[in-house]
């Protein structure tokens, strides 16, 4: 009976911890816009960038890819590696803050597009948590 | 008495005491039920898919542009969060509506009509996205996303 327990508690554990990483995703200094009537994300091309764009008004870096902050200059340059490695017709899914000026999501799609990266899309949060 | 035998063997072999299994394992199988059923990780986020016209392929087209929805996404006069703060746009430079003035207008374009969001480098995120928004819920799907110089 033991193993079998024990194999049950850690499928609990699994389900209770990735149902908190959806949570984790709120960035509460940085939350993204409500869009409650936006189509659910289904199929996700697994090539796809998640590009982050937060508010920070006093360090050059404001741009985030996986977590990792990328200096705008270069943001072309990786994407564009990126279309070289991997394909064209790669993803962006920019994920912006509500308080957000525009000026900083153009210069994400504008480097998106000197990476000749067409395929955009924009992050918003359908329902809060 | 052939479970007093059995006890007899059980605590022989060193185990402190018999505890009944089956009711544990019942609320274990219940919680693992419940946790795969609630598992609903895509709910809470969408995305919002936009057409970013680059200048090659305008200038290659010889076509004339056929008749479009422009809205301008306006910058807020009073900051996001204080009191009195709304979102404000315009069509095809026309006077500044609200999100519900906008509504309406998005609510009589068809879903074969292209809409362009023009956006002021000045005008918030949030803005654009509450425009995507509101072409999801009326079927729109043929947007796209220009920015000012």
């Amino acid at each position: 009976m033991t193993p079998m327990i024990d194999i049950v508690f850690q499928i609990i554990i699994f389900f209770v911890f990735t149902v908190d990483l959806d949570k984790a995703k709120f960035d509460k200094e940085n939350p993204l816009p409500l869009a409650p009537n936006g189509m659910e994300v289904t199929d996700q091309d697994p090539r796809t960038i998640h590009i982050d764009v937060n508010k920070q008004t006093e360090t050059r870096n404001i741009v985030f890819i996986g977590g990792s902050p990328v200096a705008m200059n270069r943001l072309a340059g990786i994407l564009n590696a990126s279309r070289v490695r991997h394909g064209g017709g790669i993803p962006i899914v920019i994920r912006g803050s509500e308080q957000l000026e525009h000026r900083y999501i153009k210069a994400v799609m504008d480097a998106a597009s000197e990476a000749k990266l067409t395929q955009i899309e924009i992050a918003a949060i359908k329902e809060k948590v | 008495m052939g479970m007093g035998k059995h006890k007899r063997t059980r605590k022989r072999s060193g185990d402190p005491e018999d505890v009944p299994m089956t009711p544990m394992i019942d609320i274990v199988f219940q919680l693992l039920v419940y946790f795969i059923f609630t598992f609903d990780p895509v709910s809470v986020f969408t995305q919002m898919e936009i057409v970013r016209p680059s200048s090659d392929s305008a200038a290659k087209s010889d076509d004339p542009p056929p008749e479009m929805y422009e809205f301008m996404v306006q910058p807020r006069l009073v900051p996001l969060g204080v009191e009195g703060s709304q979102a404000s746009y315009s069509l095809n430079g026309q006077k500044s509506i609200n999100l519900a003035g906008l509504e309406q207008l998005i609510s009589r374009i068809t879903p074969e009509e292209t809409i362009t969001m023009l956006c002021d480098t000045r005008s918030l995120h949030n803005d654009l996205v509450a425009a995507l928004n509101l072409c999801t819920k009326h079927g729109l799907s043929r947007i796209n996303v220009l920015s000012t110089k």
